[in-house]
């Protein structure tokens, strides 16, 4: 004894160390695991409805199985603030929320009539949503999409994130995360972009495909640039019913409950077409379809996924045709300059394209037209139809006095002098799109 | 005497230029001067090199000598200590501030709930035992880690590269609100005058200053690149992201895939932070025995955790005070410590130097 007297005082180290697991080795082991004290929420909707918030939380249940699918379930609150719509969901759901893994945020376009940053602010300040997650917003609630992203998962195997990382990549000139959105917000033109996933109810088919209760996959399309998924969504009126009751829902799409409840509910899809709402002042104030972002993305060095189509074009032997082209190379570069007080902003375009296709109205096609050479006329239709593109985008951009093409950004950098002092000379300085002067000046050619 | 060698001193010194300036403050410095901050940043840099110089000055002249004793033979003991107690005061507040900073971090990513009392009762068992061994241990310690340390930094610096980031604008911001960023946070400064308290346990060879500042541009060069990095990742949003180190790991949507790298960011910056409390502890306890003789360091580290606790959790309370405080009361006693002591010390300690040699020559 007296010698571990004796090593205690020459190392008082370990009495401390001793203290420490004496008082933190029984708090640690009988205190509950961290999965029952707080939920991990993988995807956060936000609804508004009337003058009520509902939030709804997409969380990822811990449970052991020898299949590799993960159990999710969606978990709804109501409120007058969104705090008290996230307090609300929390006590139905019996645990705190997590969000450091949430990956996806939604909002309904109600959501959108007003400034959607001050909605955001609590979810960003006080309970820590990451700024990577990605920000889309939807037509119907976001609590529905949220519900039937579970059978996306389980259909195709596709996060609801993934699909949007992929339009990120593919469609949009930048990313559309929560990051994305704040940097356009508080940006000198208060600008941004953010994805648009479409979700389709259709209570027609309903009735046919609830019985069987079976997730079909591929829809059958609206559009050719449109990806879907559908599948019964089970649960989904079970829930409109708990919430109206309790202000509050739990629901899964796992649960046998509800899936014998199906064959009340309506088929869900999700419909990506590769839409994008364009936000001023963090208030939707125009939808973006595919080609009116291709042409955003013109201006843009970066890839994506963009095919022009002209009509009418005459080939050798006389004949009209339609053809596509899709284009495989770009070069870009922007110029910006003041010529007589007037902005010119210069983009030298130079596209490497290649033939996709070719629509001969019903004739046959006799010729090889795999390596179709860019004829002057061809060069001449693509031109004109990129032109036009350009100047319907840059109409929407210019009536909604939003610069998501970073054109404040490049006077600021290369003319900021001459730029200000223009600024300055407008009377509605927010509207300096409509004096800008734009040129495209286009080289196409032939891909390889 | 244990004495550390001119690498262990530099390494002190680049741990202590990152201090309190890789997580909050480029985000708070830029609320205040944009991305011009780095203005700001590169101007208190440029007059730290010069304490680091007067440092190396002082140290020359006085070899063996530790600042109370340079300073008695000059002014008299009472003038002597009440510097080394403005010191004393400086690394209390400093380990405060630099612990909030810590704390901030380490809620905000990785317990989300209030954790104080675990924080405290985790971290400075280690400190203390850290200042008692010694400042040659914590030397050896820190000569050990210093690697780990840079990759880490290095490591959250280059994967930023990968996310689109371009240029910050500069010349946004006015030299009043430039000057203003800068006296502001000046407290998060003048971290490495604890040089100063340890000068007669550091043992230099002739020219083995290019050492120490070595590290200090190493050091300087690092907290610069985050700087500029962050702001030209985060642009006008930089103001939201009160972690700049591990901020420059968060990816945009198209890398959530390949998942969370935020473990790399999170162990160099409690390494580091936790080396820069034992730094800043084992300056107070320096001081403190300086200025009561009688008293042991083990005294020292006690009447530290009494303040520390007394001072935090009972009067402060709040982490975020904390930084309101640095930022309002104290950056007046800062430009107290950082700029007017010393000056004052290389005044005494030239005067003191020329007085000897004019007795020399007599």
């Amino acid at each position: 004894m007296k010698k571990v007297i004796d090593a205690i005082k020459k190392y008082p180290f370990i009495l401390i160390f001793v203290l420490i697991l004496v008082v933190f080795t029984p708090y640690s082991l009988f205190s509950p695991g961290e999965s029952r004290k707080r939920a991990v929420v993988i995807a956060i909707g936000l609804d508004k409805i009337e003058n009520e918030y509902e939030i709804s939380f997409l969380t990822f249940i811990p449970s052991p199985n020898q299949e590799f699918q993960q159990s999710n379930s969606v978990v709804s609150g109501k409120g007058s603030s969104v705090s008290e719509a996230v307090l609300d969901a929390q006590l139905t759901l019996g645990k705190d929320i997590g969000l450091s893994h949430a990956k996806t945020t939604v909002v309904n376009e109600r959501m959108l009539e007003e400034d959607v940053s001050s909605s955001l602010d609590y979810l960003m300040r006080v309970v820590s949503l990451p700024e990577n997650t990605v920000f889309i917003c939807t037509n119907t609630t976001a609590k529905e999409l949220l519900m039937a992203t579970d059978s996306l998962e389980q259909n195709l195997g596709l996060k609801l994130d993934q699909l949007v990382s992929y339009n990120a990549n593919e469609v949009y000139i930048t990313d559309t995360s929560l990051e994305a959105f704040y940097k356009g917000y508080y940006s000198p033109t208060k600008s941004s972009l953010i994805g648009y996933i479409e979700h389709i109810k259709d209570s027609t088919q309903s009735e046919q495909a609830a019985p069987q209760n079976q997730s079909s996959s591929q829809g059958s399309g609206d559009s050719q640039k449109s990806s879907q998924t559908s599948s019964s969504q089970d649960g989904q009126q079970g829930v409109s019913d708990s919430s109206e009751q309790n202000s509050s829902a739990v629901s899964s799409g796992q649960s046998e409950n509800e899936k014998q409840r199906g064959s009340l509910q309506g088929q869900s899809q999700i419909l990506n077409k590769g839409d994008a709402v364009l936000l001023r002042d963090g208030q939707k104030v125009a939808l973006l379809d595919v080609d009116n972002l291709n042409s955003i993305n013109l201006l843009s060095n970066k890839r994506s996924l963009d095919s022009i189509t002209i009509t009418d074009v005459e080939t050798e032997d006389g004949k009209k045709v339609d053809m596509t082209f899709m284009v495989k190379n770009k070069i870009v570069s922007v110029k910006t300059d003041f010529q007589n007080n007037i902005p010119l902003f210069v983009a030298n375009i130079n596209l490497g394209v290649q033939q996709s296709e070719i629509d001969t109205k019903a004739q046959k096609v006799k010729q090889n037209v795999q390596n179709t050479q860019i004829t002057e006329e061809i060069a001449q239709k693509l031109e004109q139809k990129i032109k036009a593109e350009f100047a319907k985008v840059l109409q929407i951009l210019r009536e909604n006095k939003a610069d998501v093409i970073g054109v404040y950004d490049s006077f600021f950098t290369h003319n900021r002098k001459e730029f200000l002092k223009f600024l300055s000379s407008l009377d509605d300085s927010e509207s300096f799109l409509n004096d800008v002067v734009f040129m495209l000046n286009l080289k196409i050619q032939q891909d390889g | 005497m244990k004495s550390i060698s001119a690498r262990q001193t530099g390494i002190i010194v680049f741990l202590t230029i990152l201090a309190n300036k890789i997580l909050v403050l480029p985000s708070v410095m830029y609320e205040k001067s944009k991305a011009d901050s780095i203005f700001a940043l590169i101007a208190i840099f440029s007059f730290e090199l010069l304490v680091l110089t007067i440092f190396l000055q002082v140290k020359k002249a006085h070899p063996d000598q530790n600042l109370k004793e340079i300073l008695k033979q000059k002014v008299g003991v009472v003038v002597a200590k009440i510097v080394i107690f403005a010191f004393l005061i400086f690394f209390l507040f400093k380990t405060m501030l630099t612990y909030s900073v810590l704390y901030i971090y380490l809620k905000d990513l990785v317990y989300q709930d209030e954790f104080g009392f675990l924080a405290l009762v985790c971290l400075f068992p280690v400190v203390n035992h850290a200042v008692v061994c010694g400042l040659r241990a914590m030397g050896r310690t820190f000569e050990l880690f210093y690697y780990i340390v840079l990759v880490g930094v290095l490591f959250c610096l280059g994967i930023a590269f990968f996310t689109d980031i371009s240029m910050p604008n500069f010349f946004v911001a006015s030299p009043t609100e430039i000057l203003n960023s800068g006296f502001t946070h000046i407290f998060a400064f003048g971290d490495y005058l604890a040089l100063f308290l340890f000068i007669d346990k550091i043992k230099l060879r002739k020219g083995e200053g290019k050492k120490i500042f070595f590290f200090a541009f190493v050091g300087i060069f690092l907290v610069l690149s985050i700087f500029v990095v962050f702001y030209s990742k985060y642009q006008v949003t930089a103001f939201m992201h009160n972690n700049a180190l591990a901020d420059l790991l968060i990816f945009s949507v198209q890398f959530n895939a390949i998942g969370r790298l935020d473990i790399i960011a999170m162990l160099t910056i409690m390494t580091l932070g936790l080396f820069q409390l034992e730094i800043f502890q084992a300056a107070f306890c320096e001081s403190f025995v300086q200025v009561f003789e009688k008293l042991s360091i083990k005294y020292a580290v006690a009447v530290f955790d009494i303040l520390f606790f007394v001072i935090y959790l009972v009067i402060i309370k709040k982490y975020e005070i904390m930084l309101s405080f640095a930022t309002d009361y104290l950056i007046y006693f800062a430009i107290l410590t950082n700029v007017i002591l010393p000056i004052l010390i290389y005044a005494l300690a030239h005067k003191h130097k020329k007085e000897l040699s004019n007795e020399k020559s007599d």
